[in-house]
């Protein structure tokens, strides 16, 4: 009776696991802080990984996922972080760069330009600027009809839909 | 030489006349043959002529992402930004189908047949229904790509890459002026598809379009053409737009050498802003040209000056009573000097 | 709920503390991790080394990371950035690298798709892999299949499955769980002992 309650146990849990991985149930945490469970969390996500991409069918060595995990045990604990409100906002000026570089993933520079055509100089970047507003409706158009795949945009409100 | 908008200019293009006409074309060029080869036959037309290595590599690219099944995943970088997509083409009797969906971000689908492309927005619950050429990588090209040679040099890479698995070869389009970028195109050696394509700047790589995961040809299912929501009760949306000719309005836009106008539009940006769009190409790269009257309601009243984002040149200045808005992925110099030298020459009345 | 929301539940109990959460990121995600790093990275032998120190920097960026991104987005981030620091510091150059400097202080790595070099012993267990998976599937019951390939490939909810399949939502999530159970007991002779002192297969 035993064994067949605990197959039972087990068969529910690799069950939850599997619904829990597609985001379709809670799981208790306790369930996965187990080897076995970790085991089929591990085996589940290379099943689909495999079926996704044969590239993906690697094997990582006995060991690295065991220095991984043992790695971050010796690391120090983590502190969550601010919410957004507080973040302070970035500083104005030339050393702005980086840190207007870290806001955004690339940022708009902007650059001189003068009336007269001047044939050929090299573009001398100024300042990261902040984005122009408004400027990402052009943008969106112009690929709209272009298009640069995942970039692609569409300029859309909710108002537009009548 | 640069192709000058204006009254004289041979317009509509023939090259622009066949694109609209593709589908037409595609039906014929069924009907003609026994077994079913593929669509873009303008292409395949046009690859007959004597042509070189690499415009014969750039044709067979073209030819592959329209007329070949295949799944993947491909991302977009700029600087630190990458992006994600999968894709699915397959080909059918019916002509090219294709579903595209957005990895990252909020989610969105693009769903095409031949022209007819409805981006689904499930955060709107909103289908927005495009009929417009398709997207471009795999399909790379503008036009027939005729206008290349003379405005790049040309060059197939020695030594074979690798890229999602497969072996490719690199074709390299180094501008012969400063008024665009280069490119570098990896085409798989087996199928012709195009793999991976950079843009490239004076100092270097400025984004990338690659596959990271690649099927072509079996095992490309039907079934994952359909898209991830039921839209049944979704709100369908269709944004008017119609075709202009801002020549005959007055405006005289001197291109950039080998640029040619692909279509101009009346459209709308957002709700309630009409805005004129002339967008040209040399076959590879593009800029647009927006037009907007000073009065027009809710039209954006400041001058961007001159600015740009990884590839994406962009400058914005007032002409007379109108905004003019130049971008397009080319240096900023090319985007600023077409700027300065576009006129308003409204034809008087009789 | 969606696949995003599994990580960011994941992130959250690690940013909360819970350090055996990020373990579970680090075996959803070394495989992509590693095929990434073995384009930019030649010798096999270093390949994990890199991977290893990319999680754990991973790790210790988790403070800064607010979800604007999806996870493994900005996991991919910190693994190109990893290995580009791995290569200047044991100055190995790829093939054809160029580092570009912009003008704003941002740096972008040509991404090099160079030749994937696996040891033969690796390359062997992938092929076995990625046979044992294709074999199970072959021999699935067609409903199963369906199931987890729509799932997996198309990555449909369970709602949208059972809309597609007929069935209810129970079925696919009994259906999706057995494919995978059958496919992973395939690949129990496969993947071999990994030293879990609990192993149940």
């Amino acid at each position: 009776m035993q064994a067949i309650k605990e197959q039972e146990h087990q068969a529910s849990l690799e069950a939850s696991i599997s619904a829990w991985i597609d985001a379709e149930a809670d799981i208790r945490p306790e369930d996965l802080d187990t080897p076995y469970g970790r085991r089929v969390w591990d085996t589940y996500h290379m099943i689909g990984d495999v079926l996704r991409s044969e590239e993906l069918a690697i094997k990582p060595s006995d060991f690295l996922y065991a220095r991984i995990s043992r790695a971050i045990d010796e690391e120090p604990p983590i502190v969550a972080p601010r919410p957004l409100s507080m973040r302070p906002y970035a500083r104005a000026g030339l050393s702005g760069l980086a840190v207007a570089a870290a806001v955004a993933a690339v940022a708009w520079i902007a650059l001189p330009y003068f009336t007269a055509s001047d044939g050929g100089v090299a573009e001398t970047p100024v300042l990261a600027t902040a984005e122009p507003e408004g400027i990402y409706d052009y943008v969106a158009a112009h690929r709209d009809i272009t298009g640069v795949g995942p970039v692609r945009q569409v300029s859309f409100e909710p108002g537009d839909a009548r | 030489m640069s192709g000058v908008l204006s009254g004289a200019a041979d317009w509509p293009p023939a090259r622009f006349a066949c694109r609209r006409t593709g589908r037409l074309e595609v039906a014929a060029f069924l009907l003609a043959l026994a077994a079913f080869v593929g669509s873009a036959p303008v292409l395949a037309a046009k690859a007959s002529e004597t042509s070189s290595p690499e415009m014969a590599l750039l044709q067979k690219m073209q030819q592959a992402a329209r007329s070949l099944d295949y799944a993947g995943v491909y991302t977009y970088q700029e600087g630190s930004l990458v992006l994600s997509t999968r894709i699915v083409h397959v080909v059918d009797g019916t002509g090219e189908r294709e579903r595209i969906a957005l990895l990252d971000g909020r989610p969105r689908e693009y769903i095409r047949h031949n022209e007819t492309t409805q981006c689904l927005l499930p955060d709107h619950k909103v289908v927005l229904v495009e009929r417009r050429d398709p997207d471009r990588f795999p399909a790379i090209l503008f036009d027939d790509g005729a206008r290349l040679p003379a405005h790049y040099d040309l060059q197939i890479s020695e030594s074979p890459e690798r890229v999602a698995g497969r072996e490719c070869r690199d074709l390299t389009l180094t501008p012969l002026d400063a008024q665009r970028y280069g490119y570098r195109l990896c085409a798989d050696q087996d199928t012709g598809l195009l793999l991976r394509a950079q843009t490239l700047g004076p100092a270097g790589v400025l984004t990338q379009i690659v596959f990271n995961t690649l099927d072509v040809g079996k095992g490309v299912q039907s079934e994952t053409l359909r898209p991830t929501w039921n839209t049944k009760d979704w709100k369908v949306v269709e944004v008017p737009v119609h075709e202009v000719d801002l020549a005959s309005e007055g405006w005289r836009i001197p291109l950039p050498a080998g640029y040619q106008p692909l279509t101009q539009v009346a459209r709308q940006m957002k709700a309630e802003r009409q805005v004129k769009q002339l967008v040209a190409s040399d076959g590879l790269s593009t800029i647009s040209v927006f037009i907007e009257a000073y009065g027009d309601p809710g039209v954006q009243q400041r001058e961007f000056g001159l600015v740009r984002k990884g590839a994406m040149s962009v400058y914005r200045k007032r002409i007379g009573d109108h905004w003019l808005t130049v971008l397009g992925e080319v240096p900023a110099d090319t985007v600023r000097d077409l700027a300065h030298r576009t006129e308003y020459v409204p034809l008087a009345v009789p | 709920m969606n696949q995003r929301d599994v990580d960011a539940a994941l992130v959250a109990r690690v940013q909360r503390g819970d350090k055996r959460a990020f373990d579970l990121l680090v075996l959803k995600y070394q495989r992509k991790i590693m095929r990434l790093l073995s384009r930019m990275i030649r010798e096999p032998a270093e390949i994990e080394d890199v991977t290893q120190e990319a999680f754990i920097k991973a790790y210790r960026a988790l403070p800064q990371f607010r979800g604007e991104s999806a996870f493994y987005t900005w996991l991919y981030r910190i693994a190109i950035n990893t290995a580009r620091n791995w290569q200047a510091a044991n100055s190995r150059r790829p093939v054809t690298s160029s580092i570009v400097e912009m003008g704003d202080g941002e740096t972008f790595d040509e991404i090099d798709n160079l030749t994937d070099i696996s040891t033969p012993e690796s390359m062997l267990a992938s092929r076995q892999i990625a046979d044992t998976v294709t074999a199970a599937m072959q021999s699935l019951p067609e409903d199963l299949r369906t199931a987890i390939l729509l799932r997996e490939i198309e990555g449909m909810s369970y709602e949208d499955i059972a809309q597609s399949m007929g069935c209810p939502i129970g079925t696919v999530r009994s259906r999706i769980f057995r494919a995978r159970e059958a496919i992973a007991s395939q690949l129990k002779s496969v993947l071999g002992d990994d030293h879990d002192t609990d192993r149940r297969w």
